[in-house]
């Protein structure tokens, strides 16, 4: 498969798939160009949407749409020049050919120049709509075309759209425009060749609005080219022999029927022929060049969102460090709040820490501990402070211990840690004084934030008994 | 350019949403965990952010540092030696791991730290600063490595953000950043990797490259974006129903009408999430309030009849074309003739073309049902709405995306919404719905799709 065809194919699936590419076709698109991703996905699709057939056989259809219409423009040639030109009298009115093929084909360049540079007109999105309907009504006819492939008649549209529309439409058209001249004028010169072989006609002109100074203008026009090429052909009393009543009166007939018969053909070949071929050949090269430069649009938002799937911004992640020594206790503790102690009472001469606090929650600890005991509250935010509680627990050995935090803090190894240095030996109670400014009720972050406190705490032997809650009252100002 | 692999390791304490921030920075909301509680990420997590289709940064997730006070007192007891840096003591740690169980996951943040050429240290600014956060900060100072802080959540934390810039300052700490994993700004993530390309003088070119491709690819999204909100505008506006003229028959068209539009839309909302890759259910949907629009073709308006003249001419052309092409079978007998009537032929063949509903609509009495101008302003600014939501939106965020159906005034609108709606409605066949067999057009409206983005862009 070409690369064209690659992209035809990646175009086709584009369409098929309309608003979102699926990201079904998992592949390794990673050392692929985005253009090589794509075309990679493309081809793996058609696997499941088998639509390269289908392709081709609207390619095979342009393709024998060309040579029909060349063949029928031929026999059209060939039956014009052998019918309307020979009259009884086997005689040939030169002119009447001229206007008849040279004429009209220098008029149809002139529209097809004017079409060609004014790209509005030449949308040619009719002729599409046309050949479309046509199908349709097929479709319609013979069934079988609809369910032989789903997206047939999606693919034709576009197929049709894509190759005679935006700027390869102009060179596709211009080029069939320029092979039907071709093969219509290929058509009458054998044609005339073959009866000018077989037929001894005479070479004459008639008019009855013309001068005959006319006549003589346009035969030096003609003639001038094959003089240069020192070809024998008509010159000016030629030309008056050849008016209807002079057809006979000439001599040397046989000299004079063959320059004219050399003007005849080079006219042809060199004024209609000849430019049309080389026009044709032109455009069928550009058409194909046109299609081998044929790129995707990636601006187009199905790209870049098929972009975002074949190549996204990172790469699959990687687990470097594994962890190997979680434990599963925490996914079992109970954490519900309804066995915390709501009026949780706290013995006389409980040594009292606070951990982390801010200032207004660290206010409402002291408000709290002044209850119970007279010792300086220490708040656990460094080494330092950790440290001091740490000193003081192994002076005083206290029983108890009341450790104020704040609800919306999260516990963590290093709380846990901490509460572990201070009950080393694992003979002290424990009580847990959270701190917060809302009720939980209703409160679901908050209620969250309770059961991870409850969790960390069981981690540590601490049951939810000696777990209490405390809402501060903003009013009430620590002196 | 310097391509070797640029390493960068993320740390902080926990739940300061260090996922969250790579997350958002790979635009992949599926890496790692996230949750609110600490020791989420138990391990180091890598995945690698591409430049031109090849890897060019690896950006390490690592576990919290939870204790911090406990980690900077076992390093600084165990140093073997007084006179040791920093480095020493991370590697005597590293080296001894066994005898620190309860440093487990410490340790591998340490290991990350060492290896890798760049730290972000990630700072919820929303917490106080404790002395935790400076233990943190020393014990990365040992590592020898450039830090970048990045302070997080900076919209809910905004009374903490000076004093945190104060405490990095007497670190030593500059060249920070700030960033937001719930309301995300593009020109923040670009602040990072030109803060890194500071630190990195040696990495220069290849974040100059990564930069430049992020902006590209930024703009690339936006554009699409855009063209898709245009395309929506477009079909919505040239959906359309024939009704009879009685109530029940305007009920039907008009019910089809709504789900045309909001299946329509569906499609943009899906595409522009995928887009931006996100999920669909990141949003919150509700049906969109069309209203019964009615619009009868009028014949002599002067877009119609300005339309009406080019397709003529342009006809006439083409049917003259097709008459040249008759006038050959007849061998140039009528040629001229032929002519006119193929410029005739097509001038009618493009009148029914595109007249031939409608006229027949007419003289049935049968009218149009398509939406309003109101509803179709309704549908324009939600897709701006979501646009701007999904272009704010971190791939951390759990939060739903909810457009509410605030009417916006006509005064927000490009000048030239009304003239796009009126020239959609004209062409039935933009919109697949309405199954038209009128010629597709599509270059027109491509060219429609153009213009409305770059009023986008130029308003």
């Amino acid at each position: 498969m070409d690369i064209y065809q690659s992209r035809l194919l990646a175009e086709c699936i584009r369409h098929i798939e309309k608003t979102s590419p699926s990201d079904k076709f998992k592949a390794s698109y990673s050392e692929l160009s985005l253009v090589g991703a794509i075309i990679k996905r493309a081809r793996l699709a058609d696997l499941r949407y088998q639509i390269l057939p289908t392709i081709e056989h609207l390619q095979l259809l342009v393709k024998r749409f060309y040579f029909l219409t060349s063949f029928c423009f031929v026999l059209l040639g060939a039956t014009s020049a052998s019918q309307l030109l020979i009259t009884e009298s086997k005689q040939l009115n030169f002119f009447w050919v001229f206007f008849l093929f040279i004429i009209p084909n220098i008029l149809s360049l002139v529209v097809w120049g004017g079409l060609y540079l004014n790209s509005r007109i030449l949308g040619f999105a009719w002729i599409t709509n046309i050949s479309l309907s046509v199908i349709t009504l097929l479709d319609k006819l013979h069934v079988k075309l609809s369910n032989k492939q789903p997206y047939y008649l999606d693919l034709f549209q576009f197929y049709f759209e894509h190759r005679f529309t935006e700027n390869m439409g102009k060179r596709e058209l211009s080029y069939l425009s320029h092979l039907c001249w071709s093969c219509y004028l290929f058509g009458a010169t054998i044609s005339l060749l073959m009866l000018l072989a077989t037929h001894q006609v005479d070479f004459i002109w008639q008019t009855t609005i013309l001068t005959e100074s006319t006549f003589l203008f346009l035969t030096e026009l003609l003639t001038y080219l094959p003089n240069l090429l020192s070809l024998d052909v008509p010159n000016s009393g030629d030309v008056i022999n050849a008016s209807i009543d002079l057809a006979n009166a000439a001599l040397n007939k046989q000299d004079i029927r063959f320059s004219w018969a050399n003007l005849l053909f080079f006219s042809l070949i060199f004024y209609g022929l000849l430019p049309r071929v080389i026009l044709a050949f032109t455009f069928y090269f550009s058409a194909k060049v046109k299609r081998n430069r044929f790129n995707l649009n990636l601006s187009l938002p199905y790209y870049v969102q098929l972009k975002n799937i074949l190549q996204p911004l990172s790469s699959r992640s990687f687990i470097k460090d594994p962890d190997n020594k979680h434990n599963s206790i925490m996914d079992t503790i109970d954490t519900s709040i309804q066995n915390y102690n709501v009026d949780l009472f706290i013995p006389l001469n409980t040594f009292p820490i606070a951990i982390e606090l801010t200032q207004v929650h660290l206010n409402q600890a002291n408000l709290h501990r002044e209850s119970y005991s007279d010792a300086h509250l220490i708040n656990a935010v460094d080494h330092e402070s950790q440290y001091e509680i740490e000193s003081e627990l192994s002076l005083l050995k206290p029983v108890e211990i009341a450790v104020y935090v704040d609800i919306q803090r999260l516990p963590d190894r290093g709380w846990l840690s901490f509460i572990n240095k201070c009950n080393k030996k694992s003979d002290r109670r424990i009580y847990i004084i959270l701190l917060g400014d809302e009720n939980i009720e209703g409160n679901k972050a908050l209620l969250a934030k309770f059961q991870d406190w409850i969790a960390m705490a069981s981690r540590v032997n601490i049951p939810a008994q000696d777990i209490t809650y405390l809402i501060n009252k903003r009013e009430v100002k620590y002196e | 350019m310097n391509n070797q692999l640029l390493s960068v390791a993320v740390v902080g304490h926990a739940n300061t949403g260090k996922t969250s921030l790579i997350r958002t920075l790979l635009r992949d909301a599926d890496f790692g965990e996230i949750e609110d509680k600490a020791g989420t990420t138990r391990h180091v997590e890598g995945a690698e952010i591409r430049v031109d289709d090849s890897p060019n940064i690896i950006i390490y997730d690592t576990p919290g540092l939870e204790d911090s006070i406990h980690l900077l007192t076992t390093l600084n007891r165990d140093r073997a030696n007084d006179n040791d840096d920093g480095i020493e003591y991370l590697l005597d740690l590293i080296k001894h791991e066994d005898q620190h169980p309860d440093l487990n996951q410490e340790i591998k943040v340490l290991k990350a730290l060492l290896s890798n050429d760049i730290i972000f240290y990630v700072i919820d600014v929303r917490e106080p600063i404790l002395g935790k956060y400076r233990d943190e900060l020393k014990v990365l100072s040992y590592a020898a490595k450039p830090i970048i802080p990045v302070l997080n959540f900076i919209e809910a934390g905004e009374t903490n953000i000076n004093a945190w810039k104060i405490q990095l300052a007497r670190l030593n700490l500059h060249a920070f950043v700030s960033f937001d994993n719930v309301i995300f700004r593009f020109a923040d993530e670009m602040k990072i990797y030109q803060k890194m390309q500071t630190l990195l003088s040696h990495h220069e070119q290849q974040l100059e490259h990564l930069i430049v491709q992020r902006k590209q690819q930024w703009q690339e999204r936006e554009n699409a974006a855009q063209s898709l909100i245009a395309t929506l505008l477009i079909e919505a506006a040239a959906c359309r129903f024939k009704a009879e003229n009685n109530e029940k028959s305007i009920v039907e068209a008009s019910d089809k009408l709504q789900s045309s539009i909001r299946f329509l839309e569906t499609q943009t909302l899906v595409q522009l999430l995928g887009l931006y890759q996100f999920k669909q259910q990141d949003v919150d949907l509700y049906d969109l309030p069309i209203q019964e629009g009615r619009w009868e073709l009028d014949l002599f308006s002067l877009e119609t009849a300005q339309e009406f003249g080019l397709k003529a001419s342009s006809n006439f052309v083409k049917g003259a074309g097709v008459g040249v092409a008759v006038d050959l079978v007849a061998a140039g007998m009528t040629l001229g003739a032929a002519a006119a009537v193929g410029g005739v032929a097509g001038v009618l063949w493009g009148v029914k073309q595109r007249y031939y509903d409608e006229l027949l609509a007419k003289i049935k009495g049968h009218r149009f049902v398509c939406a309003d101008d109101l509803t179709l302003t309704v549908l324009w600014n939600r897709q701006f709405k979501l646009l701007s939501a999904l272009q704010q939106r971190g791939h951390a965020s759990v939060s739903k995306i909810h457009l509410d159906d605030s009417r916006f005034t006509g005064s927000s609108l490009p000048k030239s919404f009304l003239k796009w709606l009126k020239l959609a409605r004209q062409h039935p066949q933009w919109s697949d719905t309405n199954n038209s067999s009128q010629p597709l057009m599509t270059k027109e409206k491509n060219t429609l799709i153009l213009d409305i983005c770059s009023t986008i862009n130029r308003n």
